[in-house]
């Protein structure tokens, strides 16, 4: 055996090594998990985690639509869900391997995204909602703020079509999910206005504006504005009392996932109590699990922008998709992004 | 026979170049915008304008004149900060003008986005300029540059800026000094000079920048999404939304080859009245 076999050898040696190592591919949204648990899920399996990040959910979409295959573990938003089911994007999970979903609250099973929850588990859920300067704008309670003269080219919103007409319905008393024409109009109308006084519509950097001082108020995410909160004690946040838009993540397993049995094992993980309980106290959103709150830090568990009290609920709504009227829809925003 | 097969040879590779990294794309995009669209981001091979027509319609339009009268603000004011830099540059002596080429190098070394970014610290509300100018007493409260259409323009010029430095440079640099000693032997002064040889001689730079800057001014998508605000979105905006957020690819198609096709017609308009000073008028 010359050194040329050995060399052969060794590296067909490394290669097989290589191949039977555990690995646990978990693409999800930015600050949205508590990285400590993914630490001692590698502890406790002896896999590694490979953990990627996407910034929205036409990011993940356009990736698996491509034909990406690495993905173990997705955790894409409620109305996503039913566009990758349709899509058969994602597999149908056998439920005998997730013996912690029974843990989970049933107001947030069965939602309409997936009734049966047939290919998801349900995640952590927040709202949306205004993130803003207390200190230099009083309390704020209401969407009229983004309508107010006085903090004109300080205003930010989203850059999302869904949750811009969904401030103007809510002002007008109608649903998010409203398909008439006439109630469009109604609120092109107001958004036009509020056009007068908006900063940008505005999707990734909303928050750094906020802190920098650019922006005074900004429309966001509960769980996302109460993490920079914590740099900046001027910020505050509200859910505005004419309603907003509730919306919940879930994990799925993709249908090319290449580590199907480790990717149940680490969402059945992430739905035991105390792994939920810290992943909460880190993110800032709740998670539909009631076992998990004497886990979960009282202030925040408290707090009924994150845990929303029945009176919140009921104002707000989660997202449906609009079928064919999206389009109707997308016109109208085109129109009001170029107006 | 063999002189045609070294031909050959030689120009294979360029040619495959062309044809894997430029002419098959094109072509791929071609298919797709006559494609049919679906619901979620997909499309079905076939044939419909009906995306050509959605671009022609007002909205759109509305958008494409936006962009370019961005490109056309960015090429004058890049090419009037520009001219004057390359010039003096070249006049300098060997040693001085490789630093200072070296100069107009050096933020390539830098990522684009990052850049672009740094911009955000320096315009913001709290950011370096209106520091400056509240604590020297010049305003009282800060000033809005940020998001506005005067940050984008700033972005725009910044970021062309050595891509017209560098052509009108190498034009200036390549022009024989004897005729300038010619010049003012004759008589004439520095102005007439500069009037009659340096910038009639200096032209096809001139012509080269103009398109460099220009055309990837009108695609450009990064400046307006990061130091634009409610009224920057631009041609390159829609086409990124198109593609990553509507997800509609045969739209987004329909809109880059409207473009290429507009943008080629519109430099083969100006190149045949205006660049014969140039030998590009031989090419077209």
């Amino acid at each position: 055996m010359n050194i040329k076999h050995i060399a052969i050898l060794g590296t067909l040696f490394l290669l097989s090594c290589g191949n039977n190592e555990k690995v646990l591919h978990v693409y999800n949204w930015t600050d949205y998990i508590n990285n400590d648990i993914l630490l001692e899920f590698e502890q406790k399996t002896g896999a590694k985690i490979i953990y990627d990040t996407y910034a929205s959910n036409e990011d993940l979409l356009a990736k698996l639509q491509i034909g990406a295959s690495e993905y173990d573990v997705i955790f894409p938003s409620d109305y996503m869900i039913s566009i990758m089911i349709e899509e058969k994007l994602i597999s149908k999970l056998d439920k005998s391997k997730l013996p912690y979903m029974k843990g989970l609250d049933p107001k947030f099973t069965n939602l309409p995204y997936n009734p049966g929850n047939t290919h998801s588990v349900p995640y952590a859920y927040g709202i949306t909602g205004i993130g803003y300067n207390a200190t230099e704008m009083g309390e704020v309670d209401s969407w009229e703020v983004f309508w107010n003269p006085k903090y004109a080219e300080r205003l930010l919103l989203l850059d999302d079509m869904r949750e811009v007409f969904g401030i103007a319905f809510k002002r007008l008393g109608y649903s998010l999910n409203d398909t008439i024409p006439a109630h469009l109009n109604e609120a092109m109308a107001m958004l036009v206005e509020q056009k007068r006084y908006l900063k940008k519509y505005e999707s990734s950097l909303e928050k750094d504006l906020l802190l920098s001082g650019d922006a005074l108020a900004i429309h966001s995410y509960s769980g996302d504005v109460y993490q920079i909160m914590e740099e900046d004690s001027n910020l505050a946040f509200c859910v505005p009392k004419e309603g907003a838009t509730l919306f919940a993540e879930a994990m799925c397993i993709p249908e090319k996932a290449p580590h199907k049995d480790l990717a149940y094992e680490f969402i059945n993980f992430m739905l035991q109590p105390e792994i939920a309980g810290k992943n909460i106290n880190e993110i800032w959103y709740a998670m539909p699990i009631p076992a998990a709150l004497p886990f979960v830090d009282e202030e925040i568990r408290n707090d009924t922008n994150i845990f929303p009290s029945p009176e919140i609920m009921a104002r707000s709504e989660f997202m449906e998709d609009l079928g064919n009227y999206t389009e109707v829809m997308e016109r109208a925003w085109s129109e009001l992004k170029v107006y | 026979m063999k002189a045609f097969s070294e031909k050959m040879t030689l120009i294979w590779p360029p040619f495959f170049w062309l044809l894997v990294l430029f002419i098959l794309p094109i072509l791929l995009i071609l298919i797709i915008s006559f494609s049919i669209s679906q619901n979620h981001g997909g499309y079905e091979l076939g044939f419909t304008l009906e995306h050509y027509a959605h671009f022609f319609d007002a909205l759109y339009f509305k958008i494409f004149l936006r962009s370019i009268g961005y490109a056309i603000s960015t090429t004058v004011l890049t090419l009037l900060i520009a001219f004057p830099m390359a010039y003096y540059i070249s006049f300098r002596e060997s040693h001085v003008k490789y630093k200072l080429m070296l100069l107009v190098l050096i933020p390539f070394w830098t990522n684009f986005l990052i850049r672009t970014f740094s911009w955000v610290n320096i315009l913001g509300y709290k950011g370096l300029i209106n520091n400056v100018l509240m604590y020297v007493g010049i305003i009282d409260s800060p000033l809005i540059l940020l998001h506005t259409s005067l940050s984008v323009n700033i972005g725009l010029v910044y970021s062309e800026l050595p891509y017209m430095i560098l052509p009108i440079l190498a034009s200036i640099d390549r022009l024989d000094k004897s005729l300038l000693e010619a010049s003012t032997d004759l008589g004439a002064n520095k102005w007439q000079t500069f009037k009659n040889i340096t910038f009639p001689l200096s032209f096809p730079g001139v012509i080269t920048g103009i398109i460099f800057v220009f055309i990837p001014t009108l695609g450009q998508f990064v400046v307006p999404d990061i130091l634009g605000g409610k009224n920057s979105y631009m041609i390159g905006n829609v086409i990124t939304n198109q593609f990553l957020v509507t997800r509609n690819w045969p739209f987004g198609s329909a809109i880059s080859i409207s473009i290429m096709v507009l943008v080629l017609i519109l430099m083969i308009y100006y190149l045949r009245n205006y660049g014969d000073r140039g030998q590009i008028k031989d090419f077209i």
